[in-house]
């Protein structure tokens, strides 16, 4: 099913593997690792894999092209992905194409946020998703190469080439690629996609523009109450971009500290209350330079603090990783919005 | 080998017809945009732009805009007003 018009093809002579990695760098197609050639019938067969899907796609900022299902299965199999992971990589760029996700403020931004990617619903054990230990990092093929596909695609349909387009100052590892699964099975409260009105039976992909994620420590506390502290103390920081870029960002609670919190009654609501208030950083840790900054955007402290989120609800709360005492922080750019889409069923 | 090109996307109609109706801008004459991503620097830097301009161009048709966000795209009303009225738009991205 390959329509001619949703695709370019280019006839590369004799190229072997190698001399086609050394053509993909010198046309800006690649991150710094080895590609996989996007032959015809690999893309086909990846095509597939979404066969009915005719939903068209927005234009992709800053080169505002049309993506279609042939160019992103290109830039899946050129990632390493399995035909079976193209319909997650399908949603996870719709939802990045989401007005609210704001991708263009995102690579424009010298912020180091990148599309993070988290699977919930079943497809997760299906595919083969990591979501307990080391989920963020590396070693699973899902998890690498569907992050890895996704931010692709935003550098060769989108044009968000690292210096130009993609202006971060420093960038990040994530940019290479972050995509996790949530660990349902451990978490004490509703799936996430649940929570956000889709059936249980539904697998989601959920975007948001985060940094890597910030690791929380907390051996030593034994209560739901310790466990929060730490966590909002962590979040508290003085250059942390969601003091005047107020919008959601996540808390990854590791199974244990998880388990902890369910143990001591702590609900979803009641979690993100505390850390609402904990975390709120008084206005005498930032500097007098950097409070005038604030005020000409218009962010003021309120009751001598800044506040991290608009309000307790916008601090989304997963469960994800294996075991050991870890949790993390993952903050935003700012500007941004919650974008879950249904990964189309197969 | 033969690959399907990853870099391959479309061109959304209105700017495909936009391209075809284009002539190049006449930088002395025609009127021309600058927007600003409202930055310090980006604002300091277009207005220097500006007043250097108007030291040789024969005719006052240089304005000035400002995005209400640095972190957000313009909004699609300024970039219409801007597409219709102008025929160039000088950005700068300064932090």
């Amino acid at each position: 099913m390959s329509d001619p018009g949703e695709q370019e093809v280019l006839d590369l002579g004799d190229m072997d593997v190698d001399a086609f990695n050394e053509y993909a760098i010198e046309q800006g197609w690649s991150d710094g690792f080895p590609l996989v050639p996007p032959t015809e019938e690999k893309v086909a067969r990846f095509v597939e894999t979404c066969r009915g899907d005719n939903e068209p796609f927005p234009p992709m900022t800053p080169r505002q092209v049309l993506p279609t299902l042939q160019t992103i299965a290109a830039n899946a199999v050129m990632a390493g992905c399995k035909p079976e992971y193209f319909p997650v990589v399908v949603a996870a760029v719709r939802a990045i194409l989401k007005p609210e996700y704001n991708l263009h403020g995102t690579l424009a931004t010298t912020h180091p946020c990148s599309p993070m990617l988290m699977v919930s619903g079943p497809l997760r054990h299906e595919l083969g998703l990591n979501c307990s230990s080391n989920c963020f990092g590396q070693g699973t093929r899902a998890n690498a190469t569907i992050g890895r596909a996704v931010q692709l695609t935003v550098l060769n349909v989108g044009g968000g080439k690292p210096g130009t387009m993609d202006r971060a100052t420093q960038g990040s590892p994530a940019k290479f690629a972050f995509c996790f699964g949530e660990n349902e099975e451990e978490s004490p409260w509703a799936p996430f996609h649940v929570r956000r009105g889709f059936e249980a039976g539904d697998s989601v992909v959920t975007a948001l523009p985060t940094e890597a994620p910030h690791n929380i420590n907390d051996h030593g506390s034994t209560t739901g109450l310790g466990i929060l502290q730490t966590v909002a103390g962590t979040m508290s920081e003085t250059g942390n971009n969601n003091i005047y870029g107020k919008s959601p960002f996540m808390i990854a609670f590791g199974p244990e500290h998880a388990a902890t919190l369910k143990r001591d009654g702590w609900s979803v609501e009641a979690v993100q209350e505390k850390l609402y208030e904990l975390s709120a950083v008084h206005y005498s840790r930032v500097s007098e330079d950097n409070r005038k900054n604030y005020e000409e955007r218009e962010q003021f402290p309120v009751n001598d603090h800044y506040y991290l989120a608009p309000t307790p609800s916008a601090i989304q709360i997963v469960v994800a990783g294996g075991p050991g005492k870890h949790s993390a922080f993952l903050p935003t750019f700012g500007f941004t919005e919650v974008c879950s889409v249904r990964i189309a069923a197969r | 080998m033969k690959i399907i090109n990853p870099a391959f996307g479309l061109q959304p109609a209105s700017v495909a017809a936009a391209k075809a109706a284009a002539r190049p801008t006449d930088w002395l004459h025609d009127p021309i945009a600058i927007i600003s991503n409202s930055k310090a620097n980006a604002q300091a830097l277009l207005e220097g732009v500006r007043r250097l301009m108007g030291e040789f161009r024969p005719v006052d048709n240089i304005d000035y805009f400002y995005k209400n966000s640095a972190a957000k795209p313009a909004p699609p009303d300024l970039i219409e007003h801007v597409t219709k009225n102008y025929k160039g738009a000088i950005l700068a991205l300064a932090d």
